[in-house]
């Protein structure tokens, strides 16, 4: 990469950090925890970075990569990649004013109901809280706009059925 | 007003960390991580490589040295096979597969099932383009050494080749355990290791569409 494709990529980090913790803290499941596949992640965006076109949004092709990361650490095979050395270069730190006990638990509640979805809708929902437009949803997984908008009616229900009764 | 209240939940979610990086030491340990991992697959790929070459020189000397034409001719049939064998894993390397992870969620899974599906096949039929052809090479190859009394035989040779019928017998016996062992091994990599992998993506494939 030279100077400005290195710029580039440090920009598109920093735009884009949130997002990949949120879905990495998701699909971390132990002994992989999100610090692992957050790495796993920039590292595989890094790698492809300079195949990037501009077909895509640098948005939608970044959730490609980090849903597709998470989805292969789940299978037993991949498993064993990503016990690798963390890199002393990206730091996670406790954030101070997030001690709120409460919004903790209400994290962990939407985190089991999501769980609890069936593997193929959890990607889908997880697009669906980002706030992703159902066409780019249909981007990013291959389906259509039409198939996005008739799962999200199912996959909704079922997250507020789930959801709903532990907020109260 | 749930929508909203789940939307701020997820959203905050990333605010309990504070991420950074040091781009110049993460770009150097990106460049290092790359190196060791392709190393890595490299030499996964090439160990069971440099095993072929060691029999293709071994049997390669003995096809050169052996006056026997049927053991000559087990030989090189040997050769064959483990040039076969080097041609089988070439072509179905590990490093070959690209991961492709930034095509869409349907198409990265379904890339990811036709490799494993592959190696299915590759480890399942085991039997035909591999083993069998080396047992029968093999097995021309022990049979066919004669009485070595009337030629001159280097002593390096002499000592390897299966003379009488009881190390004709042991060698034939030793390979039919190996090549047991070879199909049984492969079999249950596809079984335990391979199989339930594509049921997992089939599973996760079929959600999705569905």
């Amino acid at each position: 990469m030279n100077q400005q494709e290195n710029q580039a990529f440090e920009k598109l980090l920093e735009d884009n950090k949130g997002k990949i913790y949120r879905i990495c803290r998701i699909y971390a499941i132990s002994p992989i925890e999100p610090q692992d596949l957050f790495q796993e992640v920039i590292y595989q965006v890094w790698k492809s970075f300079s195949s990037f076109k501009e077909q895509a949004t640098i948005s939608t092709w970044v959730y490609r990569i980090a849903i597709n990361v998470c989805l292969r650490s789940k299978l037993k095979f991949e498993k064993n990649s990503l016990k690798t050395i963390r890199f002393d270069a990206i730091q996670f730190m406790a954030s101070q004013d997030t001690s709120d006990q409460i919004e903790d638990e209400k994290y962990q509640f939407l985190r089991d109901c999501i769980s609890s979805l069936p593997e193929g809708d959890q990607s889908i929902v997880i697009l669906y809280l980002e706030e992703v437009a159902y066409k780019e949803i249909a981007v990013i997984t291959g389906l259509t706009e039409n198939h996005i908008a008739v799962k999200m009616k199912r996959i909704r229900k079922l997250l507020f059925d789930c959801i709903t009764p532990k907020l109260n | 007003m749930i929508e909203q209240e789940l939307k701020d939940i997820w959203r905050n979610s990333s605010e309990t960390k504070k991420i950074q990086f040091d781009m110049t030491q993460l770009l150097t340990n990106f460049k290092t991580g790359m190196e060791s991992r392709e190393r890595i697959v490299r030499v996964r790929d090439r160990r069971e490589i440099f095993g072929a070459i060691i029999g293709i020189l071994g049997f390669g000397y003995i096809a050169y040295h052996t006056p026997f034409l049927v053991a000559k001719t087990g030989a090189i049939l040997l050769i064959a096979s483990y040039i076969f064998y080097i041609f089988k894993l070439r072509a179905n390397r590990k490093s070959k597969h690209t991961q492709d992870l930034f095509l869409s969620i349907e198409e990265q899974l379904q890339h990811q099932k036709q490799f494993m599906v592959n190696q299915t096949k590759l480890l399942g039929s085991v039997l035909y383009w591999m083993v069998l052809p080396m047992f029968v090479s093999y097995m021309i190859y022990v049979w066919g050494v004669g009485d070595p009394s009337q030629y001159e035989i280097p002593s390096i040779l002499l000592e390897a080749l299966p003379i009488n019928l009881r190390s004709k017998l042991i060698w034939s016996i030793v390979m039919i355990i190996l090549s047991i062992y070879v199909v049984w091994m492969n079999k249950r990599a596809v079984v335990v290791n391979w199989k339930p992998l594509i049921k997992q993506i089939d599973t996760i494939i079929d959600q999705l569409k569905k």
